[in-house]
């Protein structure tokens, strides 16, 4: 299961439940992003225990990426599940910056800076 | 009437930058191929980035994606908000040692600038940035056209980046309103 944008590449692991995200994630606006919310949904429907979002290899995600993510973090805890994991990295600034707003969203979540 | 908000004049304006670039752009070719915009984003943070090329920043990527992802949010909101399509937008880039200032202007409506005026005048009263970005993030659950706008562009700026923001709201020669947005950012510790 993947969605693939002009500069980035989105791809559901079931084995590892594991979203990884690579390239750059500048979409034009938060509709935009419609393809990459619809396989997180997907992936959080198959998952048994958490959902692992590693965005290691994302380079850019604009603030209407944050948002759409953000949305989902949002639903993911009103409904309780799944559990989230996030995982980026320290090399990257929008990572290294703003990857723990989306724990201010949902404390319960765990964010990971490798 | 001109009038400036926020840290517009941080920098003096006789100070005589390092390096120095100027574009000038048209929304609609942005918004034809919005992919335009991360690369005038890449190229203005390669630009800068560069003249750290034998440093450790560099070559971690960290300054040019910090560089890149600073651009990327001003030159999205000036091809999106743009009054006219033919209606420039002019971008200056002046890089002072320590100092990088990101320059976007464009000419929008009335309707626009005072909706933006607003949502500034939110950010620098506010005081807690944290609990207005929540504030934004969730009101989007309750409204779906307010979901498909992001609005937090220049918040994530500011609150994550470290970065000093100054508007400067003003006019074209045929009186249309023009606005033209700074962002100041610290290279050293990126």
């Amino acid at each position: 299961m993947e969605v693939r944008e002009t500069e980035a590449l989105v791809r559901f692991a079931p084995e590892s439940g594991t979203v990884f995200f690579s390239g750059a994630l500048r979409l034009a606006n938060v509709k935009a992003y419609d393809n990459v919310v619809k396989l997180m949904h997907d992936a959080a429907a198959q998952v048994q225990g958490p959902l692992v979002l590693d965005f290691k290899e994302l380079k850019f995600l604009n603030s209407s990426g944050i948002t759409a993510v953000s949305l989902f973090v949002v639903g993911a805890r009103k409904a309780n599940t799944p559990q989230l994991r996030l995982v980026g990295a320290r090399t990257t600034a929008w990572q290294q910056k703003s990857l723990a707003n989306f724990q201010m969203l949902w404390k319960d979540m765990a964010v990971v800076i490798e | 009437m001109e009038h400036v908000f926020g840290d517009y004049d941080f920098v003096p304006a006789a100070l005589v930058p390092e390096a120095q670039l100027a574009l000038t752009l048209s929304p609609s070719e942005l918004t034809a191929h919005w992919q335009r915009c991360g690369l005038i984003s890449d190229f203005v943070a390669s630009y800068v980035s560069t003249a750290y090329a034998a440093g450790d920043r560099a070559a971690s990527g960290l300054l040019f994606t910090a560089i890149s992802t600073v651009f990327q949010e001003l030159i999205e909101n000036a091809a999106k908000f743009s009054r006219k399509r033919e209606a420039p937008i002019s971008v200056r880039v002046k890089h002072y040692s320590r100092i990088l200032m990101l320059e976007v202007e464009n000419g929008t409506t009335a309707a626009f600038a005072a909706r933006f005026e607003e949502y500034l005048a939110g950010m620098q009263a506010g005081g807690d940035l944290d609990a207005m970005y929540l504030r934004i993030l969730e009101s989007k659950l309750e409204d779906a056209a307010a979901a498909q706008r992001s609005g937090i562009g220049l918040l994530v700026l500011r609150k994550d980046h470290g970065i000093r923001v100054g508007v400067r709201f003003g006019e074209d020669e045929q009186g249309r309103p023009t606005i033209t947005v700074r962002a100041f950012q610290t290279l050293e510790g990126v």
